[in-house]
């Protein structure tokens, strides 16, 4: 089904709800303009869809952007942060015969 | 006046964000370990001027934030901005989210997470102008208000909210070009509403 046809709905209302999208996403909306927004979605399958793509897609994106440190790193951020004079970070890349 | 010996305790939660959060503004691990360290020695140094109880999370990220940009960002003298063009609204859905509907037999946030590898996520974000890839990584990565995002940046709530928009949009279309290397996306986008869809942008301005 596309967006923004449909017989009993105003394509104006959907155009509204996916420019507040990512405002809205973003939990910044005014409180009257969300159950606006809220409104809508229960009424129209295709925007509520559109809606729900783009908040799984957040999470994927925060998900998949997550790191874990490197050996060694913890131990040293942790120095620094005791007021311990850190040893000069020693990278990998800098040794010749590191390994890896 | 924030006591220091309580600081190792209180900036522990955020070391393994700070890291991650500097490896996609380095893009280098070598460099996100000498930003994340530099990072944690100013905020030591500096946590006596920390108001306890306030947001310690945004200070250490404008920490974080000031240092690349100081030190690490690219050695021009007046990086560029890179115009992102506005581009199309719900791109990625318009082209992918059919797929993800067809799928029934599995929860539609498995399949999303299975479309893009790790990897593909990190490098399109990674491809953002560094504005752009700020702004998004403090926002979607870590949670950050508008207001919090201002701070941190040292900019009008007005340009969050711009760069957020294009650098989302721009995010999308270099997902969709990694999911069109995995054949998943179809040839066309998917009928849209009554406005037709703009001409697809040009590549992103990374």
């Amino acid at each position: 089904m596309a967006l923004g046809q449909h017989d009993d709905h105003d394509d104006g209302n959907c155009d509204e709800a996916i420019a507040s999208l990512y405002t809205y996403l973003d939990h910044e909306l005014s409180a009257d303009d969300m159950v606006r927004v809220r409104t809508h979605l229960e009424d129209c399958s295709p925007c509520f869809e559109a809606f729900d793509f783009e908040a799984e897609l957040r999470i994927v994106v925060a998900k998949k952007c997550t790191e874990s440190m490197p050996p060694g790193l913890l131990d040293r951020l942790l120095s620094i942060c005791k007021g311990e004079e850190p040893a000069v970070a020693e990278h990998p890349s800098d040794d010749a015969n590191a390994a890896t | 006046m924030a006591d220091q010996a309580t600081f190792a305790d209180q900036a522990a939660p955020f070391m393994g964000p700070l890291y991650a959060a500097a490896m996609r503004m380095t893009r280098n691990p070598a460099d996100a370990e000498d930003l994340v360290q530099e990072t944690f020695l100013r905020a030591y140094r500096g946590f006596g001027g920390f108001t306890e109880g306030t947001n310690l999370k945004a200070w250490l990220y404008r920490i974080l934030t000031n240092t690349f940009i100081n030190s690490y960002r690219s050695k021009q003298r007046r990086p560029q901005e890179t115009a992102l063009d506005e581009g199309e609204d719900l791109f990625l859905f318009r082209r992918l989210g059919g797929l993800e509907a067809a799928r029934a037999s599995r929860s539609a946030e498995d399949e999303l997470m299975d479309f893009f590898t790790d990897g593909e996520v990190k490098a399109a974000v990674e491809a953002l102008p560094e504005n752009f890839r700020m702004a998004v990584l403090l926002a979607d990565v870590e949670g950050f208000s508008y207001k919090e995002i201002a701070e941190i940046l040292d900019i009008p709530i007005g340009t969050v909210m711009s760069r957020l928009h294009r650098g989302r949009k721009a995010l999308q279309r270099a997902l969709y070009d990694y999911a069109s290397h995995h054949g998943l996306a179809p040839d066309a986008p998917e009928t849209v509403g009554a406005a037709a869809a703009p001409s697809p942008s040009s590549a992103s301005g990374a």
